[in-house]
């Protein structure tokens, strides 16, 4: 082969290479994917595949997430025949990292970043209608007070009942004796 | 005591009162003119803040609250006196309180309606209160406050009206020939009172109720008051004791204010029979009292956190200390509160007399040189920026301390004359008791705005700093005016001095029983 044409051979060599890499399948190690589920949770699916690329069954899948005091293991699964363990996540908002961790000769892991929730719809408790059209927000006129509205109304429910009666009281001189 | 025609018979000291609700001369009529203009222009200025918004006032973003705000809570300070400290003269048997505690009620009465106007000033958008009750949030110490100052200014209007009752049965059988409205006003507001021994039982249950009730409210409302400040974490205002120091402080000039209307009334009504030197002397001992109170609540409220010297709050500290606050704080400590204790223990001070022995502390030097001040400063105001020439501005910064020297000249020069005077000594002392309160709420209320935790960035450079504008002083002083004008009329419809109640007080004197 003249030396002029080696070049030209080599690159068709590595893109045959490329290719057959290519119909080969997912290059091996772990990936994590996500399905938001209806109600809120996530399903978590950890897929763990070797260097040629084919799965690994009976891997040992660790899921975890990301907390204010560091990453927390939430469930350990083992990988089928697919190479895939999976495990559903509950729909904690505080939860929006995950990980997962595998170890199938080497150590793999991959990590994923949760979709927001989609902000849950209002849910207006049943009441006075009325009240509920004049105040959005849980206040003053909530159909449900809070504790400390109690308080104060029956504080001031005092005050105001005892003005009642003196200014019954008072009504009354005119027939007082 | 009764006539032949069935009205009552009034001693020669109930005549005065009575005459005074009479009498309405020239003077009095100017006085009510006066003050309607000022309201009148006071509207004016409203009108144009309505129409233009709260960019015609000195607030901006970051001073949501300034004079307005100032106002509203002196006056609330101011009313606390009438109920709290009748209620607590009352239930304690203190009986020289007698002629003074409707003109303390009334007091009450008219600084907390001013009072409660001015966060409805203070808003761009008045026409959305509504949303405070339909939107309220019981979280918010703005609605602590709505509520408490309704629940006590209707506790003080029933406390200030229930004792009058008996006083109005008797002028609605003085004034059986007067108008008909007054007449018919008073037989209304009288429920029919015949003064028999049911009615008396009944009205005394009625009052002693009242002043148990009142002494709490009285004292949560002001509480409430210093919370919309301390429930804040802003440097100046998270504070733990604001509470009892708003308290002390608004039983401090709400008491001065007594003595300037006690003062008042005797000299324009001729009262010198029912309000004699002795209410003056005692009133001076509750305000020297209440001011020394006072007085240990600020020291406590500044030097904590003077001590600690913590980052945030350094700017502020040093602002109110030595900085532009510094002549509004320092004032509001000696001229509003060291300088009118001294004039209240004056009679008590035999050293004073002899001041005038000294040629220099004697009142025409210091009234020269209190002359040539003012000439002074006069001259420096109307030259201007060329003041530079006089010594490039020297004696400008100069000025203040130069004022401040003369101004303790004169008023040691008249510290003699004060001392033979008691009463015209209690009055300076209750004014500039008062001024000096109304400054510290600007001082206690500004500098904080001023200093946020987060830096005041991307506003115009006006926008750091609170300049109350021509708008907020005209409302100010037609609320000042309206305070005045409703005191003035209430006095014209009603007894200033308790008629029933110091009676028997009056044929003891003239029984000569001591």
């Amino acid at each position: 082969m003249p030396a002029r044409h080696r070049p030209v051979v080599l690159c068709l060599l590595l893109i045959a290479l490329s290719a057959a890499a290519a119909d080969g399948g997912q290059p091996g190690g772990l990936s994590l994917a996500e399905e938001t589920r209806t109600d809120g949770s996530w399903l978590l699916t950890a897929t763990v595949r070797d260097d040629t690329g084919e799965p690994v069954e009976g891997a040992a899948v660790t899921f975890l997430a990301r907390t204010a005091f560091g990453w927390l293991p939430l469930a350990e699964a083992a990988t089928d025949a697919a190479g895939i363990a999976s495990f559903s996540l509950p729909a904690v908002p505080a939860y929006r990292e995950v990980r997962a961790g595998a170890d199938a000769g080497t150590t793999l892991s991959a990590e994923l970043l949760l979709a927001r929730p989609p902000a849950p719809e209002l849910v207006r408790r049943p009441g006075l209608d009325v009240l509920r059209e004049m105040s959005h927000q849980p206040g003053l006129l909530s159909p449900y007070p809070p504790i400390q509205i109690l308080f104060v109304v029956a504080l001031l429910g005092a005050i105001w009942t005892t003005y009642a009666y003196l200014v019954f009281l008072l009504v009354g001189l005119r027939r007082a004796p | 005591m009764r006539d032949w025609l069935g009205r009552p018979r009034f001693s020669t000291r109930e005549e005065a009162v009575l005459a005074s609700m009479r009498a309405t001369g020239p003077a009095y009529y100017a006085l009510v003119g006066a003050l309607v203009a000022v309201i009148g222009w006071g509207l004016i200025a409203y009108a144009v803040q309505l129409r233009h918004g709260l960019g015609v006032t000195g607030l901006r973003d970051n001073f949501m609250w300034g004079v307005y705000i100032t106002n509203f809570v002196f006056f609330i300070g101011v009313s606390h006196v009438g109920a709290l400290m009748s209620a607590i003269l009352r239930l304690t048997g203190a009986e020289w309180r007698r002629p003074i505690t409707r003109m303390a009620e009334a007091i009450t009465f008219a600084s907390l309606l001013m009072g409660a106007l001015m966060p409805f000033v203070d808003m761009g958008r008045p026409d959305r209160i509504l949303n405070l009750i339909l939107h309220g949030r019981l979280q918010s110490p703005i609605l602590w406050d709505m509520l408490s100052i309704t629940t006590y200014l209707t506790g003080s209007t029933l406390f200030l009206f229930v004792p009058m009752i008996p006083d109005i049965a008797l002028l609605r059988d003085h004034f059986k020939d007067g108008p008909a409205w007054r007449h018919r006003l008073y037989t209304v507001l009288a429920l029919g009172w015949r003064d028999t021994a049911g009615q008396r039982h009944r009205l005394e249950t009625v009052m002693a109720v009242l002043a148990v009730l009142i002494i709490p409210i009285a004292i949560s409302v002001h509480t409430v008051v210093s919370w919309i400040m301390a429930m804040t974490l802003r440097a100046g205002w998270n504070s733990t004791i604001f509470g009892p120091y708003f308290v002390s402080g608004a039983l401090f000039s709400g008491a001065a204010a007594v003595v300037t209307a006690m003062a008042a009334f005797r000299w324009a009504y001729h009262l010198e029979d029912y309000i004699t030197e002795r209410h003056f002397k005692r009133m001076g001992y509750l305000v020297i009292t209440l001011g020394v109170i006072y007085a240990y609540f600020t020291f406590n409220e500044y030097w904590t956190p003077l001590y600690k010297l913590a980052e945030h709050e350094r700017g502020y500290l040093a602002a109110v200390f030595s900085g532009p606050f510094a002549p509004l704080f320092w004032f509001t400590q000696i001229a509003g509160l060291l300088l009118p204790l001294l004039l209240l223990t004056l009679p008590t001070i035999s050293w004073v007399s002899r001041l005038q022995e000294i040629k220099l502390l004697r009142p025409r030097p210091a009234l020269a040189a209190a002359g040539a001040a003012a000439g002074v400063l006069i001259f420096t105001s109307a030259a201007g920026a060329p003041t530079a020439g006089l010594g490039d501005g020297a004696i400008v910064r100069a000025l203040p301390w130069v004022l401040t020297v003369v101004a303790a000249w004169l008023f040691a020069s008249f510290l003699p004359v004060f001392r033979k005077h008691p009463i015209a000594s209690a009055v300076v002392a209750s004014l500039l008791i008062n001024v000096g309160a109304w400054v510290k709420r600007f001082v206690i209320i500004v500098p904080t705005l001023q200093y946020p935790f987060l830096p005041i960035q991307r506003a115009p450079a006006g926008w750091a700093f609170y300049h109350p504008s021509w708008v907020e002083w005209s409302i100010t002083a037609a609320a000042v005016a309206g305070f005045i004008l409703i005191y003035i009329l209430f006095s014209k419809l009603f007894p200033i001095v308790s008629i029933w109640e110091t009676r028997a007080e009056g044929e003891a004197v003239h029984a000569g029983t001591p």
